[in-house]
């Protein structure tokens, strides 16, 4: 399929759409939902294509949702009173954004969902393991350094379908952590999620280097 | 290939989230939370998302097992069947009913506890059945149902968002109700106070706008002192007071004993947060009370538990929504297993054996004379096998061997009955003294019903074949029965149990298995089938008629710390792993996040014995010594120290006490022990 034409509607990946995540248009494109296909996993079996609106609009998998969504970001587009999370984010102070995310984190039980759901999820890459960054038996976990490395997990995979967030027992918004980690490099990323150590620093950002061209959205990056 | 998605209930904690176990051709290769589901959401806790990782665990027990000259030997069922059913006639005959004693089980299904309890009283004629809610909250039955009439949490987990303030004492949600404790930062966001009183700040806490550091086994003290605070300021309901209950003037009496100082000084809180406490609880329109191990574990577990329950009487937070006495049980179906009467008092319906009008009714559907006598509690049970007065035991789903307290006196008396068998999913530490070890089905193999926490009877679906030749408790109950040819032990599925359950409970007779298929569900009392369920209770009056105030003294904890044993030890769990670990030890994920107990020290009392994170330390109370790693903590207050119950090889049950037990519920005192602390070399 023709990744330009991409509108992020998200019908190809089962997205989750509801009040937390709403697509938003900016510069007269759908800017956050964008479809990246692994090419190394992908098997050709069309699916994708058959669900896509852009590719098939005689008849999409999913109508009422794609329909609903551009509708939507529409309306969206004509009141800016109404910013999405991941637009309050962007206007927070790095002091603001750190305890917005403190708030958040705190919350965690870590019942491990946002793995356990992901429909990407591999083992991730040694340098990037949990055991190596964070204690074990701690709930909360401390803080960011779980919460990141889950996300730069998948960097290289993650589809934004959001189940990350939908299985989430209290309510984490974790696909506008999907959203930051998937469209803003990683020296952006840990000034909109503040707080992480320079060590893991480093590593994240010579694993991001690694996968760069495997990771497009990247440079969709308001 | 066959894939398919079975809806059922989580076998872990009473949240009773659903979930879809997801099968491939009799395999369980994952789960799926249900988004639909109420209580749940489409959410899960670490334990419930590995729900299905223990099914075909290859140490699963596959046939019957006997001990023949002390190692266990696989027979048939057939063999194993007539031989247990011989020798419990035979003690039978030779000792009387009363030498046996049944363990039902909180994990197993309300049928399945029904089948037991009728097993126990009208085929082996003993009321000496009881489970493991004797140890968790058999003074909450007692005390509820003191106050009350119900011995149930009053109000529903959706309900939590609504109110105004939650007062949680005694209780670690993150760890042990993760999703209830979703369900209140939910509330906490949208506004509501939060008050957490507990020797642990426990995660809760964080979010707490006053954190209370009690000293365990003092809350009657601060509960009387709360209810000063609060009449004292008119912040009583005092139409509720007067139009729904009695006993207020003995209790006003009472409570007047308890000023700010006195209760500070018992429960070593600052008198100001005991003020402000009372004055947040009492001024919110709607307040809900949250409680667990922390209140009931206690020889005084009933009063606290009373002392609960004046707290929301005389707020008048009760019989309305979003308000109430909220105890959060632990196991899966400890609800259900009591509803079911799987205790040695009452039959179901909470009627007592020794009411005879109760006994008549029983009587006459299942056509057998029932022993009129109260019988032995679980502790008692123990109890009378070490003196040699218990002869024989059945123990369904149940591991004492870890989880009862004073395990070196546990063991001894379950070594020294003659007769054992164990129904189990595995060998447990019980398993392995028993003469006979029959093999069960999981939760994922059978079908039946679990009762969760806010009172709602939920199905459980069989997903896949039992492993070997295990089969579901109901089925091996019916089998034993039968071969002691009893009648009335001719089911063909755990429906037609269900019926016969309906007949004689009001408040399930409304409940049918057609209507929780359709999706319905449903909270008990719910007494005929049109009934949409009843989500909060007491809302027009209380089951025994007026609510009654009940004007409770502070009684000390039995063992308080000298100079021998300085500090109190306290026990719980920890989220990864549940209670004797026979099952999530044998999950690779859990096991791997947290492969065995520590001590939770405060860091000043750490500094003094020059203990540091990661040392072993042995740890004695009067009755045995354990060693574990300790863990240096903030979040304990000074001279307490914590071990979660799950692990045989630092089994803390070694040093609690079973000898002093709450005189009503006949609860130990797990939440109080005395200990020394030294540093192993």
């Amino acid at each position: 399929m023709d990744i330009e034409k991409c509108t992020g509607c998200g019908d190809c990946s089962g997205v989750l759409i509801n009040e937390y995540h709403k697509p938003k248009e900016k510069d007269g494109l759908l800017w956050v939902d964008r479809i990246h296909i692994d090419e190394a996993a992908c098997i050709h079996c069309g699916e994708c294509v058959r669900a896509c609106l852009s590719e098939n609009p005689e008849a999409p998998a999913m109508t009422n949702i794609s329909f609903n969504r551009i509708k939507e970001a529409l309306n969206e587009a004509a009141s800016v009173e109404n910013p999405s999370l991941l637009q309050e984010i962007l206007r927070m102070s790095v002091n603001e954004r750190m305890n917005f995310w403190e708030e958040q984190f705190k919350k965690c039980i870590k019942c491990y969902g946002c793995i356990e759901m992901c429909p990407v999820y591999l083992e991730p890459p040694e340098e990037l393991a949990f055991d190596r960054w964070v204690r074990k038996a701690e709930i909360p976990p401390q803080y960011p350094a779980f919460h990141l490395l889950r996300a730069y997990h998948v960097l290289d995979t993650c589809v934004l379908c959001g189940e990350c967030e939908s299985t989430c027992p209290v309510r984490i918004p974790l696909k506008t952590l999907q959203d930051i980690t998937q469209y803003f490099p990683p020296e952006r990323v840990f000034d909109l999620v503040p707080g992480l150590n320079d060590e893991l620093k480093n590593v994240i950002k010579n694993f991001a280097t690694k996968v760069r061209n495997q990771v497009r959205r990247m440079d969709y990056a308001v | 290939m066959r894939f398919d998605m079975i809806l059922t209930t989580c076998p872990f904690c009473g949240t009773g989230c659903n979930l879809y176990l997801e099968v491939v051709d009799n395999e369980i290769v994952g789960v799926s939370p249900a988004k639909e589901h109420p209580v749940s959401r489409g959410r899960l806790c670490v334990l419930g998302r590995n729900a299905h990782r223990f099914v075909s665990h290859p140490e699963r027990l596959k046939k019957p097992l006997k001990k023949v000259n002390g190692k266990f030997v696989e027979i048939n069922w057939n063999e194993a069947i007539k031989e247990i059913a011989s020798r419990l006639q035979h003690v039978k005959e030779s000792y009387g009913p009363d030498a046996i004693g049944i363990l039902s089980s909180a994990k197993c299904t309300n049928e399945e506890n029904y089948l037991m309890m009728k097993f126990a009283r009208a085929v082996i004629g003993t009321n000496n059945i009881d489970h493991c809610a004797r140890l968790c909250h058999s003074s909450t039955v007692s005390g509820l149902a003191a106050s009350f009439g119900a011995g149930a949490m009053t109000n529903s987990i959706p309900e939590i968002p609504d109110t105004d303030c939650m007062l949680i004492t005694g209780s670690n949600p993150t760890s042990q109700h993760p999703i209830i404790s979703a369900w209140m930062m939910e509330a906490k966001e949208r506004g509501a106070k939060l008050i957490v009183i507990d020797p642990r700040k426990v995660p809760i806490s964080q979010f707490a706008d006053l954190y209370l550091p009690i000293k365990p086994g003092t809350n009657i003290a601060l509960f009387n002192g709360i209810a000063k605070v609060i009449i004292d300021r008119n912040l009583a309901d005092m139409d509720f007071v007067s139009s729904r209950t009695e006993g207020f003037d003995e209790f006003i009496e009472k409570v007047r004993d308890f000023d700010l100082n006195t209760v500070s000084e018992v429960t070593g809180v600052d008198p100001k947060l005991i003020e402000e406490a009372a004055l947040m609880y009492g001024s919110s329109e709607k307040a809900m009370i949250f409680y667990a191990m922390g209140i009931t574990q206690h020889i005084s577990g009933t009063d606290n538990v009373r002392t609960i329950a004046n707290l929301a009487m005389l707020t008048g937070n009760v019989g309305r929504p979003s308000t109430g006495v909220n105890p959060l049980r632990g196991q899966n179906n400890v609800q259900g297993a009591c509803d079911m009467g799987a205790l040695p008092n009452v039959l179901t319906r909470y009627r007592p054996v020794t009411d005879e009008l109760a006994r008549k009714e029983f009587e006459a559907l299942w056509g057998v004379t029932l022993p009129p006598n109260v019988g032995l509690t679980l502790t008692e049970m123990t109890n009378a096998a070490y003196e040699g007065n218990l002869k024989a035991m059945l123990i369904m789903g149940e591991n004492p061997a870890v989880t009862d307290p004073n395990l070196n006196h546990v063991k001894a008396g379950l070594r020294n009955l003659e007769f054992l068998v164990v129904i189990d999913i595995f060998l447990t530490e019980t398993a392995q003294l028993a003469d006979f070890v029959l093999p069960a089905a999981t939760f994922a193999e059978k079908n039946g019903t679990f009762t969760n926490t806010d009172r709602r009877v939920q199905l459980v679906n069989k997903a896949v074949d039992p492993v070997g030749e295990a089969r579901a408790d109901w089925e091996i109950i019916c089998m034993l029965a039968n071969a002691m040819t009893s009648n009335g032990f001719d089911f063909s599925s755990p429906e037609e149990i269900m019926k016969e359950i309906r007949e004689v409970t009001p408040q399930y007779r409304g409940i049918t298995y057609e209507r929780l298929r359709k999706g319905e569900s449903l909270q008990w009392p719910c007494p005929d089938e049109t009934h949409p369920g009843t989500p909060y209770l007491h809302k027009d009056g209380f089951p025994r008629g007026k609510g009654k105030f009940f004007a409770v003294d502070h009684k000390e904890a039995h063992e308080l710390p000298d100079e021998n044993y300085p500090f109190i030890l306290t026990t719980g769990r920890v989220p990864f792993h549940w209670h004797s670990g026979s099952v999530t030890r044998r999950i690779e994920s859990l096991n791997k996040e947290v492969p065995t107990g520590t001590v939770d020290i405060n860091e000043e009392d750490a500094k003094i014995l020059g203990i540091h994170d990661g040392d072993v330390v042995s740890i004695s109370s009067r009755r045995g010594t354990i060693k574990v790693q300790a863990r240096i903590s903030k979040a304990i207050k000074k001279g307490i120290v914590f071990v979660p119950m799950h692990f045989v090889e630092c089994a803390v049950n070694e040093l609690t006490d079973n000898k002093y037990l709450d005189p009503i519920a006949k609860i130990p005192e797990l939440k109080v022990t005395a200990v020394n602390l030294r540093k192993e070399n």
